[in-house]
């Protein structure tokens, strides 16, 4: 009689696994790294994606951001009727008296021009940087409107052109070479 | 993908099938076994690196599957009769049969252990480190294994 040893030795060495299992597991761990390696190459690909999205969605909160912070001053300033520096139609007299400003404030839209007649001006800040604030008033009525215009720095390079309201106010943004405007009227 | 040095990618999915045949005592379920162990190691480290983790995989799979889903055979009295009385002494496909029948009357830690010892060669230590266990109990359930296969007729 075979020892107790030789006949499980014998046994268990009867069992094996079939040859087309050993092929499925093996197609199975082939598969397996294809599906990794696409994996692999997918991530940095989905990483990339979200990162654009997340930067475009950032870029794009921001430039609202500052837009509506640049609104939002001039509205407030458009509220507050401080005392003009200069008094005049002129904005020749204008420019002048206000000495400490080395851009141009006459807007470069002609309709402005013949449409308002100028009341006057004196300095102003809008986000920190110098700003002329300009009061005109539209022949038809004598409502004041008030101009902003100050020298597009890096930090308002991204504001938005276009029509906004803030309190009761509406405020027209527009850029014109290195310049911005901003048109305030209402209330 | 690479198969530790001293075997063959063939040669330790059979040692692996063998060692998880010896616990489920059930060739389907041991098959499956395997293959989870193989993909599971392969999904984890790119490779089965060596037949100890291998084993350990199994193990740990075994535990966690087919344990706890205490599986119930079903044999009829007569057929197990007819496997008893086939008896070790014919040889052959018969051995084996009445071999196979008495294994299933181990538990799976008794029919573990002592395929690990005798088919693998591993000392009591080896098998202690892999199972878990203390070496008292692993040399106990050699021991015990053995004098009951020696009691359903697979003596020495």
């Amino acid at each position: 009689m075979k020892s107790l040893e030789q006949k499980l030795n014998n046994y268990y060495r009867s069992k094996r696994l079939a040859s087309h299992r050993i092929t499925a597991i093996q197609t199975s761990v082939q598969e397996m790294g294809g599906t990794r390696r696409r994996i692999s190459y997918l991530v940095p690909l989905a990483a990339v994606i979200l990162l654009t999205i997340g930067i475009g969605l950032w870029s794009h909160m921001s430039t609202d951001s500052i837009t509506h912070q640049v609104v939002a001053e001039i509205g407030q300033n458009h509220r507050q009727h401080g005392a003009l520096v200069v008094e005049s139609d002129q904005y020749g007299v204008v420019q002048a008296a206000l000495s400490e400003l080395d851009f141009p404030i006459r807007p470069r839209r002609g309709k402005l021009v013949q449409d308002f007649v100028l009341v006057g001006g004196k300095y102003c800040t809008i986000q920190g940087f110098k700003a002329a604030q300009l009061k005109l008033s539209p022949r038809k009525n004598g409502t004041i409107h008030t101009l902003y215009v100050l020298p597009m720095s890096d930090d308002i390079k991204s504001v938005k052109p276009g029509v906004y309201e803030t309190n009761g106010i509406r405020v027209e943004l527009w850029t014109d070479q290195t310049l911005l405007y901003g048109l305030a009227h209402g209330q | 993908m690479p198969a530790p040095s001293s075997l063959s990618e063939e040669e330790l999915l059979q040692s692996g099938f063998r060692y998880a045949y010896a616990l489920t005592h059930h060739h389907h379920d041991a098959e499956d076994l395997v293959q989870t162990a193989w993909l599971k190691l392969h999904q984890r480290y790119s490779e089965v690196k060596t037949k100890a983790l291998f084993f350990t995989t199994i193990r740990n799979l075994y535990i966690d599957q087919y344990r706890r889903r205490k599986r119930v055979w079903f044999i009829s009295l007569t057929s197990e009769h007819e496997h008893l009385s086939a008896s070790v002494d014919t040889g052959g496909e018969n051995t084996k049969v009445a071999i196979d029948q008495m294994l299933s009357n181990l538990r799976d830690i008794e029919r573990e252990a002592l395929f690990l010892h005798i088919v693998e060669g591993y000392s009591a230590n080896e098998i202690a480190t892999l199972t878990g266990r203390p070496r008292g109990t692993v040399l106990s359930l050699i021991h015990r294994s053995k004098k009951k296969l020696a009691a359903l007729g697979v003596a020495d």
